[in-house]
């Protein structure tokens, strides 16, 4: 997997593209949850015995889009219940939640180690990468993670991940200037 | 507001920081409950004593025939006679191991071990498929 850091940084990305600043911090910590929540299969990789080939197990279910439909169903009937159930701003959430917690399964699918992402489960527990994976996969465990490979980890996401998010944030950013500015010159 | 978000990102790292360590009981302490998980405990224990202490043939002894033992991070499956042959290449280059707690399931002539592994900075889930065969256990399969 990218680190919690790289699937968080992504997160704040989307939101800050979705929100156009007037979204709530519930907003906020609900897209780093969507985006890392995912990884919380690895508590039954780490404690339960659950290999991560199962159809439970690391990258399985919970790394797939199905589950990202079914998590981004319940954040918006829990906390976008007000804004009516079907009308298109809430189709706005659903999908918004939706592609955010697939992402980490797509991200995910370009690291190059650990198993394959189940991104057609629950129809399948294949497991699937893309052609090509240039993220370095991060290690599971902290320790792993505060070693030299965690450096080497983070360099590739600062390659791969936090620059591309930076340009696309800077791009959002000047595409709402372009469009408030013949406005606010009225 | 930041003073929260701060608060509860402390609290995820902290959580995350537990969870992450995993199981660490030793194998060796590990109170099997009956004969025959005695007998799979000493398998594993001779495997984990094997890999530290460089013994291939030991480990080869405890390999069935018809074995298929996974290896590498590509996840290949090697009969036994492959592995035997790489074998001492990959303990003279791999640093040295420690099993945690098992968890065993027997049925009559084969069980299923599911152990955590600490190599280095590794730590994962190894499932190894056992065999019985003339009272003596057998490493049948294994696979992370």
């Amino acid at each position: 997997m990218p680190t919690i850091i790289a699937h968080s940084v992504v997160a704040a990305t989307a939101a800050g593209g979705f929100s156009s600043g007037r979204e709530s911090l519930k907003f906020w910590i609900l897209s780093i949850v969507c985006s890392s929540l995912p990884d919380a299969d690895v508590i039954g990789y780490r404690w339960l015995y659950i290999p991560s080939y199962e159809f439970f197990g690391h990258r399985g279910f919970f790394h797939s889009p199905f589950f990202a439909a079914l998590l981004s169903l319940l954040i918006v009937c829990i906390f976008y219940r007000g804004k009516g159930i079907f009308s298109k701003k809430w189709w706005k959430y659903f999908l918004y939640f939706f592609v955010l917690t697939a992402s980490h399964g797509l991200l995910d699918a370009f690291t190059n180690g650990g198993n394959g992402i189940a991104l057609l489960s629950p129809i399948t527990n294949e497991r699937y990468f893309f052609p090509w994976t240039p993220i370095e996969v991060s290690p599971l465990s902290i320790k792993g993670f505060l070693s030299q490979r965690g450096l080497t980890v983070l360099l590739s996401e600062l390659v791969w991940i936090w620059v591309p998010c930076l340009l696309i944030a800077i791009l959002i950013k000047i595409k709402r200037n372009g469009r408030v500015s013949p406005s606010s010159q009225t | 507001m930041a003073k929260f978000m701060l608060k509860h990102l402390i609290l995820a790292i902290v959580i995350t920081t537990t969870l992450s360590c995993g199981q660490t009981e030793p194998l060796a302490l590990y109170e099997p409950e009956s004969v025959q998980e005695q007998a799979l405990k000493t398998v594993l224990l001779d495997l984990q004593d094997g890999v530290n202490t460089r013994d291939s043939k030991k480990i080869e002894n405890l390999i069935h025939e018809d074995a298929s033992i996974m290896t590498g991070r590509d996840r290949k499956i090697l009969s036994k006679a492959e592995y035997i042959k790489i074998l001492p290449k990959r303990l003279a280059d791999n640093s040295p191991i420690a099993l945690g707690k098992p968890k065993m399931a027997i049925s009559d002539d084969s069980a299923e071990v599911k152990i955590y592994m600490t190599r280095g900075n590794y730590n994962g889930l190894i499932v190894y498929n056992m065999r019985l065969e003339d009272n003596k256990w057998y490493i049948q399969s294994w696979k992370y």
